[in-house]
């Protein structure tokens, strides 16, 4: 499903899908933002924004408004927990400081543990049901548990 | 490779205290570039590579500080040679061999 | 026989290394009416022919979308080039025949250059030229500007490639695609007898603004809606490009590369910006401290020169026009080389190692909210040292607006020269918290600053929205002969255009002081224009000695502490103690106010018309005059509540 690229983690490679249909956009096309091309973040700015993204071998960098025009999909099937609505899916990666991680903790979620999603944002771990809001939903990364 | 890190950490932010007195700008430079060899301490053993990175521009960086610092010093006719300078350029000469050396690990 | 070049590709590629390496020092900016942005020339003869090289600037595509692109993309297409030296990076070079391909649709005489390949060679990076010529059909030349290597068969190529037949090298997109650039083409041709026909049809459905505006009379929405095929057809191009790429290059291996290592450390989330800070202050203090001691030489050894002349040739009008008005002139001028100097230096430094994006990537943030970018923080911190070498940093910026943004706010920027007019009246008014009193100024200007880049923004260039995108390339140790090329050039610039203008408006201003009577300043014309300038200034209480100064100030700020003793024609105690007379405190706070802000010094005004035309100059005036105006107004009366 689709994100956008302003979301998807450092580290993570992702799918174009699309790109804004604006001289924004004509720009994005000609610097290799190509729809159908991956991209990867690579690191981002001390205070979050901008952040550098590798596309077709080069190094490049856009401000997270711009990002956030264009639509991926996280490659190997990740999904944010903000886009899925039911299943049992683990989680594989979390982005945030100790502080997010450990209140998720308390909630029961961690990197490697199952959760089962009722609707969306409503999710039942092995500690409980919660709620979780859209912000923190984007930031928790899961993948389709298949066994 | 950690231990030449905490010896010139360590170095150069008693290089600090030295220089807070009467240089307080430049002395605030090399905490800051001291920091670049603190952060390389704190980071994970597994990962040598960044490890040498810290160390490498971080000896750029002091080799910098040290260079333009004795420009300076030429520029105004006053060539110091106290405590802190000789520190200073010590810093910077190692920094300059360290930052040589490093980069063969790089592609 | 002359040839005409043209050189193409995506910023960063190597692009001005290349050229400086073909052209060596017999080079200029060429100076094209209504372009802020640089394009530069140079002759070079080879083998009996004389070629004329164009440095285009640096763009990724031909779809007029910035002024870059339409800079470039005009001129190929209406003074068609002889031949085109297209340069890609050997280390990605995807964007580059990108670049390529859409030049090709020009039916352009085409060469593709593949630059920086002694890096790929270090990295056991494989490319296969003529594999490369064999897919793309134009001539192939593997160069490195920084060793030298390949540029006599460059420029072998560029002389046998301007005497073969224009050939028609396209890339056949899908069929279906290539039905409807035909099915356009074949439209356009027919209404208006358009010879690119094809290259028109393929940016209509690209959506390029300016030809679909062109092309808005003919009846082509029947075909396609521009711009339909704007992702479809870039991403046929980089399909083609990648089959390409991977059928002439062997592998690259995957390590954690010499610069993700320094990126590694430079843009660290708690150290990158203390860094930029620190490395910032280190370049301030050269340009401004450690070459110092040579700007003083420079205006001692003209000060004395004058003093010798008076000596020599008596009292007298010429005597005094030489020494006061021409060598001080000339002073004034070379005073300020070792700074640009040093500043352009250093400029160069960090833009040749890749340091200068990765500065502007880390500070962003900051500007952003500003409506600027990263790009504009360094020229704003330059600004207190002086607004001269801060404006000359602006060039670089790729975006117009910012640039001209950034150039009309950075004299807000309390610079050196303002300090002791600060001190003289702080000492005398404020005796008791002088500290605080100059602080608070210094504070001001950098609001100032910041009012004034929003205000531009939201009425200047209201609506328009940039976007940021940054390359960043590899870092690379910088060749000493760039440096000293690049220094050297942008010196001689500032000397040329700015040193001619400054020396001419201090002649003035001699004139103005020294006539009609030279013994008695009160009554010289420049007295009797501060007089008539204090009329302006009444809301604000300053008599015609303090407009008089002010008047004098626009020359170099630091003129009006010693053009207050010329008026009371005393120094020292005394002139305290006139002064304290002249002002009451909350007018002398409004005055060092209005000194913060009001009109740039010539030496300023003198660059920023060179940097940005007589209309920027003159736009720059007013605004600052009445923004001081404004501000000086609001201390008056905020002022007078508490007083």
């Amino acid at each position: 499903m689709a994100m956008s690229l302003s979301d998807v983690p450092v580290g993570f490679e992702a799918k174009i899908i699309s790109v804004p249909d604006d001289d924004v956009g004509s720009r994005l096309l000609s610097m290799g933002f190509v729809p159908g091309n991956s991209v990867k973040v690579i690191s981002c700015a001390p205070l979050g924004d901008p952040r550098v993204y590798m596309v077709m071998g080069k190094m490049v960098t856009l401000r997270n408004d711009e990002a956030k025009r264009i639509l991926v999909s996280v490659e190997n099937g990740m999904e944010p927990l903000s886009n899925v609505t039911d299943g049992i899916w683990r989680v594989v990666h979390l982005v945030g400081g100790r502080n997010f991680r450990e209140k998720l903790r308390s909630m029961g979620i961690d990197i490697g543990s199952t959760v089962k999603i009722v609707s969306k944002g409503v999710v039942e771990t092995n500690r409980g049901v919660f709620r979780i809001g859209l912000g923190m939903a984007r930031r928790i990364f899961l993948r389709r548990d298949d066994a | 490779m950690k231990f030449l890190l905490l010896f010139e950490w360590l170095t150069a932010f008693s290089l600090f205290l030295l220089m807070i007195k009467g240089e307080t700008m430049l002395a605030f430079c090399v905490l800051i570039f001291s920091f670049i060899y603190l952060f390389g301490l704190l980071e994970s053993r597994k990962d040598p590579q960044r490890i040498r990175a810290h160390a490498m521009v971080g000896g750029i960086m002091f080799f910098v500080v040290a260079a333009l610092t004795f420009l300076n010093d030429l520029a105004r006719l006053e060539l110091k040679f106290n405590l802190s300078r000789a520190l200073l350029i010590l810093l910077g000469v190692i920094g300059l061999i360290q930052a040589r050396a490093v980069r063969k690990h790089f592609k | 026989m002359t040839i005409r070049v043209a050189l193409c590709g995506n910023p960063n590629v190597g692009k001005t290394s290349l050229f400086n390496a073909l052209t060596g020092m017999r080079q200029y900016v060429a100076n094209w009416p209504g372009v802020t942005v640089e394009v530069k020339e140079g002759v070079r003869s080879w083998r009996g022919h004389q070629l004329i090289i164009t440095d285009l600037p640096g763009t990724y595509s031909l779809l007029a979308t910035s002024l870059d692109e339409k800079i470039a993309r005009d001129f190929l297409l209406y003074k068609t080039p002889d031949v085109v030296v297209v340069i890609a990076d050997a280390l990605s070079m995807e964007q580059g025949l990108y670049l390529l391909l859409e030049i090709l649709e020009l039916e352009a005489r085409a060469i593709l250059v593949v630059n920086a390949i002694d890096e790929a060679r270090q990295k056991g990076l494989v490319i296969d030229r003529q594999e490369l010529s064999k897919h793309l059909k134009v001539p192939v030349v593997l160069t490195s500007a920084l060793t030298g290597e390949g540029i006599q068969d460059l420029l072998d190529c560029i002389v046998s490639t301007a005497s073969t037949e224009q050939k028609r090298v396209l890339f056949n997109f899908s069929d279906k695609t290539e039905k409807m650039i035909q099915q356009l083409a074949a439209l356009i041709k027919a209404q208006v007898g358009e010879a690119a026909s094809r290259w028109f049809a393929i940016k209509y459905l690209e959506g390029d603004p300016h030809v679909v505006e062109r092309l808005s009379q003919l009846v082509l929405k029947s075909v396609a809606k521009p711009g339909n095929l704007k992702s479809q057809i870039a991403r046929e191009r980089y399909d083609h490009i990648q089959l390409i790429v991977k059928e002439s290059i062997m592998a690259i291996s995957k390590e954690l590369s010499m610069s993700e290592a320094i990126d590694h450390v430079l843009t660290h989330k708690f150290i990158g910006i203390p860094i930029f800070l620190a490395l910032m202050y280190l370049a301030f203090n050269f340009a401004f401290e450690t070459v110092q001691p040579l700007s003083d030489f420079l205006e001692g050894t003209f000060s004395h020169l004058a003093e010798l002349t008076k000596a020599r040739l008596g009292e007298g009008m010429v005597t005094s026009m030489i020494a006061d008005g021409i060598l001080g002139g000339v002073g004034a001028v070379l005073a300020f080389v070792p700074n640009i100097f040093a500043l352009f230096f250093l400029l160069g430094i960090m833009e040749d190692s890749g340091y200068l994006p990765r500065a502007a990537f880390v500070m962003d943030r900051v500007m952003y909210s500003l409506k600027l970018s990263g790009r504009s923080f360094m020229s704003f911190l330059l600004g207190f040292g002086c607004s001269v070498p801060a404006v000359l940093s602006t060039r670089g910026i790729p975006d117009v607006r910012e640039r001209i943004v950034s150039v009309l706010s950075v004299p807000f920027v309390s610079c050196s020269a303002r300090l002791p007019v600060y001190l003289l009246i702080a000492s005398i008014f404020f005796s008791r918290n002088q500290g605080v009193v100059v602080f608070s100024i210094y504070v001001l200007s950098m609001f100032a600053a910041m009012i004034s880049s929003l205000v531009l923004n939201r009425t200047l260039f209201k609506g328009q929205k940039g976007i940021f995108v940054l390359e960043l390339p590899r870092y690379r140790l910088p060749s000493f002969r760039n440096l000293a090329l690049y220094t050297w050039l942008r010196g001689k610039h500032f000397l040329v255009k700015a040193g001619t203008i400054i020396f001419i408006s201090s002649l003035v201003l001699w004139a103005l002081m020294y006539f009609p009577d030279p013994n008695d300043v009160t009554r010289s014309f420049a007295a009797q224009i501060g007089k008539a300038v204090s009329l302006v200034l009444r809301p604000l209480k300053f008599d015609w000695r303090a407009s008089t100064a002010l008047f004098f100030g626009v020359a170099a700020k630091e003129i009006i502490v010693s053009t207050f003793g010329m008026l009371f024609n005393t120094q020292g105690e005394t002139l305290t103690e006139q002064l304290s007379q002249l002002f009451d405190p909350v007018t002398a706070y409004s005055f060092i106010v209005f000194v913060m802000a009001y009109i740039p010094c010539f030496a300023t005004l003198a660059t920023i018309k060179s940097e940005l035309g007589t209309k920027y100059a003159v736009i720059s005036v007013i605004y600052s005059f009445s923004m001081a105006y404004v501000l000086a107004l609001a201390v008056r009366m905020i002022g007078g509540i508490f007083a």
